[in-house]
């Protein structure tokens, strides 16, 4: 698998209580294996998606605006994936 | 926001023994009762709904930490409290391991931007390994909030 990126995407948060502990967790959980990097920008603050600790000081009310960020192989499925967890707020199939 | 706004020191446990999640968020909770901060009729109805919410997933978020939280009507501002457990509680993490270090939120329902807030201010402090160490050190309650302070105002 070649390399790709850095794809960028933008999503919205549409969590009625912001991305909080639960969705943070399923980020790093979806990310864990990834093998390039994954950034998530909000206005002048990158974290990175595989730290919780990271993830938690966003602090990304419903509404936010978030930039993914990813580079690396399959660097196109996993921010479609992202972008379908933030589209299904979460949810498990 | 800053930690010592909402860590309620009279709460602050740092010599938890217990074996179980649920006896660790049980005393951690009946320790916000004794400090006065929620009402004991409460405190049932309140473990029950922590237990609900880790049900959703483990609020053990590794490096030995777990942050359990829920809603509750019964405050009306965030407070929280922070226990240690020198031999470690078995919390399903999500990194597998046990942990040493417990803060404890309830927020009221209708403030979900407090919540959101609090936990960034944690989650903030919580990366840095020297307050990770030097909380685990801490013998009392006043050593934990002496702490806190020194974190909230960028010195260690």
């Amino acid at each position: 698998m070649t390399s790709e990126g850095p794809l960028c995407q933008d999503v919205t948060v549409k969590l009625e209580n912001g991305l909080h502990l639960v969705p943070c967790s399923r980020i790093t959980e979806f990310v864990r294996d990834f093998p390039g990097t994954i950034s998530i920008r909000l206005d002048d603050q990158t974290v990175d998606a595989k730290s919780i600790f990271d993830l938690l000081t966003l602090r990304a009310p419903f509404g936010t605006i978030l930039t993914l960020e990813v580079s690396g192989p399959g660097a196109a499925d996993l921010i479609k994936g992202l972008v379908a967890l933030f589209e299904c707020n979460f949810e498990p199939d | 926001m800053k930690l010592a706004e909402f860590v309620i020191e009279d709460a602050i446990l740092t010599d938890l023994a217990v074996d179980s999640k649920e006896a660790a968020i049980r005393a951690m909770v009946n320790s916000l009762c004794k400090a006065g901060q929620i009402a004991s009729d409460n405190a049932d109805n309140i473990v029950a709904a922590i237990m609900k919410r880790e049900e959703l997933g483990s609020t053990g978020i590794g490096r030995g930490i777990a942050v359990p939280h829920t809603k509750h009507p019964s405050v009306d501002s965030l407070v929280a409290t922070i226990a240690l457990a020198s031999e470690g509680v078995e919390f399903q993490s999500l990194d597998g391991e046990d942990v040493f270090i417990m803060f404890l939120l309830i927020s009221p329902p209708d403030r979900p931007g407090d919540h959101l807030r609090g936990l960034e201010s944690i989650s903030r402090h919580l990366k840095n390994d020297d307050f990770c160490s030097f909380l685990r050190q801490s013998n009392s309650p006043g050593d934990v909030m002496e702490l806190l302070r020194e974190a909230d105002d960028d010195r260690l």
